[in-house]
């Protein structure tokens, strides 16, 4: 049996090759997003791999990079919008590694940074999804229209209720 | 907060990187999640295998042949014809012809015979008697 494993993996070294490069390569960006969306390190990390597996199981066959990454960011952001509808509320803010600079201003950075992601974190789904793609991840209203399967003025709506809502928390959070 | 100062943050939100023990335990737990499925894949064929091998140990050989004799009239196009369970011979074995024994018949030794012949003649009687 595990010699006929051996042999299963063998002949597909150069799948599992590319399959590693996809993963090293947009990894990251998936796990921010993701990150971003659910506001949870560990669900983050679940979704990642599940997007990954699904990945493995549907094969590279995209016509282009940009398929393959609209494709991989589409699955991960509804397996979010999918997770955080049942999920617990965001309670772990993303701390994500902040870059070093002089202590008092980095402190009052990062103090807006975390109003600003629990503000983000009260918002539905599918607007902080827009809000994570268009506005963090910088991509292009047609890409998010098409990773949310939505068309672009539904997006640049969302966007706007969003950014509208956010100010809100921020008045809120100020006075 | 304006805006724009909502849109600087967001940028640095980009740019901050995600912890890298973050991407390894995703790659490590994927590997093992992957290598897994594979081993049950190539269980569930050897065994789906095996089934196929002892169903058909099990099968009698009549229905076999008859499946396969439908199976190859379906594929002509023609109505199966039931196959006809032809038992199977004994070997031919060299055996010398057996002697058949007549027994002779006794012959009758007491009764005589009478053979009697008409001629044209009606009171003309040939009459011939063996002892």
């Amino acid at each position: 049996m595990q010699a006929a494993t051996a042999l299963i993996f063998e002949g597909t070294r150069a799948a599992d090759d590319a399959f590693d490069r996809v993963v090293r390569d947009r990894g990251v960006q998936l796990l921010r997003i993701a990150w971003r969306i659910l506001g949870n390190r560990a669900d983050a990390e679940d979704v990642v791999q599940d997007v990954f597996l699904r990945l493995h199981r549907h094969g590279l066959d995209f016509p282009n990079e940009a398929a393959l990454g609209a494709w991989l960011c589409r699955v991960a952001v509804n397996r979010c919008i999918d997770r955080s509808r049942r999920a617990r509320p965001i309670g772990e803010l993303p701390e994500l590694i902040a870059a070093n600079s002089s202590a008092e201003a980095a402190m009052l950075r990062e103090e807006q940074k975390r109003i600003l992601t629990q503000a983000l974190a009260a918002l539905p789904a599918r607007e902080r999804a827009a809000i994570v793609l268009r506005e963090i991840e910088g991509l292009p209203t047609a890409d998010v229209a098409a990773i949310l399967g939505s068309s672009k003025s539904t997006v640049r709506s969302q966007i706007s209720k969003a950014m509208t809502k956010l100010r809100a928390i921020l008045a809120k959070e100020g006075e | 907060m304006t805006d724009n100062q909502i849109r600087d943050l967001f940028r640095e939100m980009r740019e901050e990187p995600v912890p890298p023990d973050s991407l390894a335990l995703i790659r490590m737990k994927l590997e093992d999640r992957i290598r897994s499925r594979a081993r049950w894949k190539v269980a569930a064929r050897v065994t789906a295998a095996a089934m196929v091998m002892l169903i058909a140990l099990l099968l009698p050989h009549g229905a076999v042949t008859h499946k396969a004799a439908a199976t190859k009239a379906l594929a002509m196009g023609q109505p199966a014809k039931p196959s006809v369970d032809v038992p199977e011979t004994a070997p031919l074995v060299a055996v010398r012809p057996a002697i058949q024994k007549t027994r002779r018949r006794p012959r009758a030794s007491s009764a005589p015979v009478e053979i009697r012949i008409e001629t044209a003649d009606p009171d003309v009687v040939i009459l011939l008697v063996s002892q």
